[in-house]
């Protein structure tokens, strides 16, 4: 039988998590921002190996710059976190970070990935390599990503899959 | 996701049957209720209610996804959970008697009235990161517009740096040669026609040359907004007169008649040079585009306004070529031979508007062209002015060729003359001939001539100082005039102007 992982998406709102997830799970995009009441719960079975195979359950969790009351219930029973900042907005990148400590002061230290998204804004980008430096040593891996075009979207999913 | 302990089972039991209908009609009929039971390790047990009334999968499956890393042995509350592609629930992992439900049922209305709520306050958390985002633009647009305008000055600087070298280093040979030329045409022109040929020649090039000279420097002066107008006496006939003199020979070699006329004998206050240079420029077109017929130059001063038409029989112009006419480096027809860089008519609209006035064309094709000049200028106080012959003069420059030329001029004029080289040698000099008049270059070597003016006022100098450099710039004659000068001439020194100033008391 498929193993089946929780893994939760943290980040401020109108990063892009529902439509990274929206990507990943239906490879389709909108351009409407419409914010998140509540969790989504979406599944997704992605291969590891020829032999090893995963059910990734992903709660979405409405976007946030802290970590609300009902979301510290959410996470628990995580198994890993995608955290998403938006690129063209340098301070999400530290609410991101910020939520991640959060939720690991709950249910321990579990893997963790940072997806800098929007990367097809870039002529309005606010974050640089520099700032990212903290995200390196808190989050597995960093990539840049975009859930319109779809760049990095199935690499993120997989490589926290991967460490769960 | 909230925890709670054992349900309330005897108040539900002690409830009246009709109000247990009535709930159970509301959670199962209007909210679908449906749940699962699961064991320890997360399978289903048992199921119940309709799970497609719920967008879900006909096993409930979500149900069991849901309940994936949860605690087995806590019950759970979500009040807001939407699975892929269903509307939104409440869930419940209830730990029941020891055996674990998972149950869920339609939340719409607590997911919209929330929905909405949240939708507008994150649209305006969005709004106004955007307009900081705007603001914070705005503030470096601003910062690099400083920064551009900084450099743009330099430039500028640096633009009125280079024009005021390139003055005095063209102005002060070209002074020589015309000077030099002036005196050798005197002294030599009546030995032969063929001399006399061969000066005539000569003085068209250095001309020519000198007025290409200035119409660049002029165009980039008044571009920057930096060209001086230096006003001085004209009389309106010996202007007229100038001109003809001037264009004559040239209408005679094409076979042109070529009318002058003033409308009476007055003195203007206006800078003559830069009239004259309009007026070249106009008649010299004039002459250039009439294959045959007349030209005529007609000059009237009425009410503070000198107005000059200079009207011809050439092919005349349409509406378009008329309207580029006075743009740079425009020709109406690129194919002809005609020399010139193109700059003469922008350059002179754009002296007329300088001096206040205004070029109009009137042509109509097939029948000639008519240009009008008006500029505002005033009559000269003529009663101040004095004999010129019986002055003397005391003329200090640096440059011992435009010394002695002016020497000569002004001695050849009936002036009595002395010359300085500096600052020293012109204190001396004012000392010995006490001088009516100090002719006085700005840049003596490295010495500065409005510095030698304020020392010669110490002494008690009342001589009539005019200033004299190749820079024309607005800065040069400030400081002049600062000094302790009367009057500021720029160099090619037009000799006439030189002695209208001279002759001011």
């Amino acid at each position: 039988m498929t193993e089946a992982r929780k893994i939760c998406l943290l980040g401020s709102f109108a990063v892009g998590k529902t439509s990274l997830v929206r990507r990943f799970v239906d490879n389709s995009f909108g351009e409407r921002y419409l914010t998140t009441v509540g969790v989504k719960i979406d599944t997704k079975e992605i291969a590891l190996s020829e032999l090893r195979r995963l059910k990734l359950v992903i709660w979405d969790l409405a976007g946030a710059s802290t970590l609300s009351t009902p979301a510290r219930a959410y996470v628990q029973g995580s198994h890993g976190f995608l955290v998403v900042c938006d690129g063209t907005r340098k301070a999400t990148l530290e609410s991101a970070l910020g939520l991640l400590d959060s939720a690991r002061a709950i249910i321990g230290m579990k893997p963790a990935i940072l997806l800098v998204n929007k990367q097809d804004l870039n002529e309005s980008w606010e974050i640089d390599q520099d700032s990212l430096e903290e995200a390196r040593t808190k989050c597995s891996a960093v990539y840049s990503s975009s859930a319109k075009t779809g760049a990095n979207v199935e690499r993120a999913f997989s490589a926290i899959g991967a460490l769960l | 996701m909230s925890s709670s302990g054992k349900q309330g089972g005897s108040a539900l039991c002690a409830m009246p049957v009709p109000v247990r209908a009535y709930l159970e009609d509301v959670m199962f009929e209007q909210r679908n209720l449906v749940g699962l039971e699961i064991d320890s390790g997360g399978q289903c047990i048992d199921r119940f209610g309709n799970f497609q009334n719920l967008g879900m999968q006909s096993d409930g499956r979500e149900l069991l996804d849901f309940a994936i890393g949860l605690d087995p042995g806590t019950s759970h509350v979500v009040p807001l959970v939407q699975f892929h592609n269903c509307p939104p629930t409440h869930l419940h992992l209830a730990v029941l008697d020891g055996r674990r439900f998972v149950l869920a049922y339609r939340a719409e209305s607590a997911y919209e009235e929330l929905g909405v709520q949240q939708q507008l306050s994150n649209e305006l958390s969005l709004q106004n990161s955007e307009k900081n985002q705007t603001i914070q633009a705005l503030t470096q647009a601003q910062s690099l517009l400083r920064d551009s305008e900084r450099e743009l000055k330099r430039a500028h600087d640096l633009k009125s740096l280079f024009i005021s070298k390139m003055s005095h280093e063209f102005g002060t040979p070209i002074t020589a040669v015309l000077g030099r030329l002036r005196l050798l045409e005197q002294e030599l022109s009546q030995t032969s026609e063929v001399v006399s040929g061969h000066f005539a020649v000569v003085r068209r090039g250095v001309l020519h040359l000198h007025q290409l000279v200035q119409s660049v420097l002029d165009e980039a002066r008044l571009e920057q907004g930096t060209l001086r107008l230096e006003p001085g006496n004209v009389v309106l006939s010996s202007l007229c007169e100038d001109l003809e003199m001037l264009f004559l020979p040239l209408a005679q070699e094409k076979k042109l008649d070529f009318e002058t006329a003033y409308e009476s004998e007055q003195t203007l206050w206006i800078d003559g040079l830069r009239v004259k240079q309009i007026l070249i420029n106009l008649v010299s077109n004039a002459i250039k585009y009439t294959p045959s017929g007349k030209v005529s130059l007609y000059l009237r001063w009425r009410a503070g306004k000198l107005s000059v038409s200079v009207q011809d029989t050439g092919p005349g112009m349409s509406l378009d070529q008329a309207n580029s006419l006075f743009k740079p480096f425009r020709r109406l027809d690129e194919k002809t031979k005609v020399s010139g860089a193109g700059l003469g008519l922008a350059i002179s609209l754009e002296l007329a508007e300088h001096m206040g006035g205004a070029i109009e064309v009137q042509s109509t094709l097939g029948k000639g062209s008519r240009f009008v000049l008006t500029l505002p200028c005033e009559l000269a106080d003529t009663k101040r002015m004095r004999d010129s012959k019986a002055l003397k003069i005391l003329v200090v420059d640096d440059d011992p060729d435009i010394r002695e030329l002016l020497y000569l001029l002004l001695v050849r004029d009936g002036a009595e003359v002395s010359q300085a080289e500096n600052g020293l040698e012109a204190e001396n000099a004012w000392r010995i001939m006490q001088p009516d008049v100090i002719l006085l270059d700005m840049q003596l070597g490295a010495e500065n001539g409005a510095h030698v003016a304020r020392s010669l006022r110490k002494l008690g100098a009342v001589s009539r100082i005019v200033a004299l450099s190749a820079s024309n710039s607005d800065e040069t004659s400030r400081q002049a005039l600062s000094g302790g000068c009367d009057a500021f001439l720029s160099k090619p020194v037009d000799f006439e102007k030189l002695k209208s100033l001279m002759q001011e008391q």
